[in-house]
């Protein structure tokens, strides 16, 4: 059935029509950092990597935010090092895990600490 | 560009399921604007949205083999999002002893941040909907910002369409009030 669409004449449609939030720009790398760490098979972590690899590689193109590069096997891709915690905690099955195998910082070369007793060493830019 | 082949959510569901994550990417990628809007509208928080939407991902991953009808995937995708919604206003109700008119998020992050006509706007309208209740706010989001028919938000919700056609009148008349002064 097709969706019945709100009426276009509705002028209380048209004007929450103006409320309009920005979206974020690395929800897709997010997604994919949770995914990661809901997903127990290496070999279906293995194919969530490769399937999303095309769909996050805007944060490549200079964000401004710290990213990290994850990597199964052949496959990997760049994550928001925000992907890796929540609520500002690490999440420890992703930010302790090999797979994350390096920071990279695009403002400065500190060392940046992922995780209580993990750092990463920053690559450079 | 345009003959480019667009499958369906119930094709990209039946190809999920036989083992195509490349369909499960292409559901998200469908899906993410839309339900990340949906808990700005819902909740006022960017922060808590984004956390929101993955979480809803997440969950779709999870059990979307157990889907029975792929062709039914809209209304079962905005049924979590919607389940996932009233657990988040319980938790913060519950923890925070607040409302959420009294609780949304000062950052308000426009698509459109040139005019401040419509950051005031934009405003006005966040604030008029977190005034309504939960349930209402949910079929008038459903419904003005995501195009679901009466149908389908009944699906979605859990109750009858007489229930959501009631909702809708109720919440639009609550905010026809609440924003009288922008209505001719």
């Amino acid at each position: 059935m097709e969706p019945e669409k709100p009426h276009a004449e509705d002028q209380l449609s048209q004007l929450l029509s103006a409320y309009d939030p920005a979206m974020p720009k690395d929800l897709a790398a997010k997604t994919l950092a949770r995914l990661l760490q809901s997903e127990p098979d290496q070999e279906r972590r293995r194919a969530l990597l490769k399937a999303f690899a095309g769909r996050v590689e805007e944060l490549q193109n200079g964000l401004g935010c710290s990213i990290a590069v994850v990597s199964i096997g052949d496959c990997s891709v760049v994550v928001p090092t925000s992907a890796l915690a929540r609520d500002s905690q690490p999440i420890p099955s992703l930010a302790e895990s090999k797979e994350v195998k390096s920071i990279v910082r695009e403002v400065d070369e500190r060392e940046v600490p992922v995780g209580v007793g993990y750092t990463f060493t920053i690559d450079a830019v | 560009m345009g003959d480019e082949y667009d499958p369906t959510d119930g094709e990209l569901v039946r190809r999920f399921v036989e083992g195509d994550m490349a369909a499960f990417a292409n559901l998200v990628t469908r899906y993410q604007n839309g339900v990340f809007l949906f808990f700005c509208r819902m909740t006022g928080r960017r922060a808590d949205a984004e956390d929101l939407a993955q979480e809803t991902f997440v969950r779709v991953y999870e059990s979307l083999h157990s889907l029975d009808d792929p062709t039914r995937f809209r209304s079962w995708f905005w049924a979590i999002a919607s389940n996932l919604c009233r657990d988040y206003h319980k938790y913060r109700q519950h923890r925070h002893h607040l409302s959420i008119e009294r609780d949304i998020d000062l950052d308000l992050q426009l698509a459109d941040m040139e005019s401040a006509q419509t950051v005031e706007l934009a405003s006005r309208i966040r604030t008029a909907l977190a005034t309504l209740d939960d349930e209402r706010r949910l079929v008038v989001v459903l419904r003005e910002y995501h195009g679901l028919s009466y149908e389908e938000i009944a699906a979605t919700v859990g109750c009858s369409v007489g229930a959501v056609r009631w909702r809708l009148h109720a919440a639009r008349q609550q905010l026809r009030a609440s924003l009288s002064d922008l209505i001719e």
